[in-house]
């Protein structure tokens, strides 16, 4: 009996503003045969450092996380956050 | 209807025989269960299938067997009789429609496009009053469970030191999630052992949601804040947790109840050694 154990990012989904969903799927398989498959999720906001992302991912957000997008997010987010009274 | 022997008297069929105008194919000791069989009192064409030529709807047959056919608007049925209980589903072949329940004894009902899944349309009132069918506002399609990694972070990007103990290393930073339809069900525990980079001055706010929240003008999701411990706080203030619109966040916030005030939680507040639990739900 062989278990065998395989991570990788099966999703990803671009939203409003670019921001990546990421979703990993850890699938465990039983003599080639799946047993089991779990699924753990983040996001990838604009800006956000892709250096050691997964090259799925790494490679979207190189295209859609352009220095405008990145300074459109950077001022929705600063915005909510004079609005709360937040200052960095 | 006459049987088809009766009207074909030169059909062969190798390796059969005939029983009670049934066509039975077999290789002499077990019933095979393909190959093609024709049931027609007209022309026979078409090759690799089962025709079933039109019938009024028959008696229900005697317990413990069950008969198909179809009907003269080209939808199949199936008829049983269980234990003298008769039942009687139809696959609509116009509509595409299916009546009567299904129970799947094993395997799953897959969808097998994104974006579809179950409408429940027949239900809601504007399916009763005609008007338009909101799209997708009826329809069930997104059901996900799975994992997330909450980190404190302030606000120039320092994290919080996290315990990394207990399975996969990730004691001190564990959330589970499960989304139905366009909602997310968050719950996460957080055990702070440091304050890592995080600068103690600065607003905390809880990152690695598993889905940003919907932008839609005001629509805060409100999370529930049961567990908190080591917190470096002062007495009568209590925490109130927030996903703004468009975020992956949580905002953590302190309300006041003496002064009346509110404040944002800083890494300060939460302490090296911090604990939070926290659930909620927010849409997406």
């Amino acid at each position: 009996m062989a278990l065998t154990e395989e991570i990788y990012v099966d999703q990803v989904t671009a939203i409003e503003d670019e921001q990546l969903q990421v979703r990993t799927a850890t699938v465990i398989k039983k003599d080639g045969e799946e047993i089991s498959r779990t699924f753990h999720r983040r996001v990838v906001v604009p800006g956000a450092d892709l250096t050691n992302e997964d090259p799925k991912v790494k490679a979207i957000g190189e295209v859609l996380h352009t220095a405008e997008v990145i300074a459109s997010y950077k001022a929705r987010i600063a915005a909510q956050m004079a609005e709360q009274g937040i200052s960095e | 209807m006459p049987s088809a022997f009766e009207h074909n008297p030169t059909l062969s069929v190798p390796n059969s025989v005939t029983t009670n105008n049934s066509v039975v194919i077999w290789d002499g000791a077990n019933d095979l269960g393909e190959g093609t069989i024709i049931l027609t009192d007209g022309a026979v064409t078409g090759v690799d299938s089962v025709t079933f030529d039109e019938i009024s709807h028959p008696s229900y047959p005697a317990n413990g067997k069950g008969i198909m056919y179809s009907t003269s608007d080209g939808d199949l049925w199936w008829q049983s009789n269980v234990g003298g209980s008769n039942t009687r589903i139809q696959l609509n072949a116009s509509s595409s429609t299916f009546t009567g329940d299904v129970t799947f004894n094993s395997g799953n009902l897959v969808i097998g496009t994104a974006g579809k899944g179950v409408d429940f349309s027949v239900n809601t009132q504007s399916a009763v009053s005609g008007a338009a069918l909101v799209t997708g506002g009826e329809l069930l399609d997104w059901y996900e469970e799975g994992t997330w990694t909450p980190i404190v972070q302030d606000h120039s990007g320092g994290i919080m030191s996290q315990q990394t103990n207990g399975p996969n290393n990730n004691g001190g930073k564990v959330g589970k999630y499960t989304r139905i339809g366009n909602v997310v069900y968050i719950q996460c525990r957080i055990i702070c052992n440091g304050n890592g980079t995080a600068n103690t001055a600065q607003t905390v706010t809880i990152h690695g949601l598993p889905f940003t929240h919907q932008n839609m003008f005001n629509l805060q999701a409100h999370m529930a804040v049961g567990f908190g411990a080591a917190w470096a706080i002062t007495a009568g203030v209590g925490p109130g947790n927030w996903i703004e619109p468009g975020n992956d966040f949580i905002n953590m916030a302190m309300f006041d109840d003496a002064a009346g005030t509110t404040n944002m939680f800083i890494a300060g507040d939460l302490s090296h050694d911090g604990q939070i639990g926290l659930t909620g739900h927010y849409f997406v």
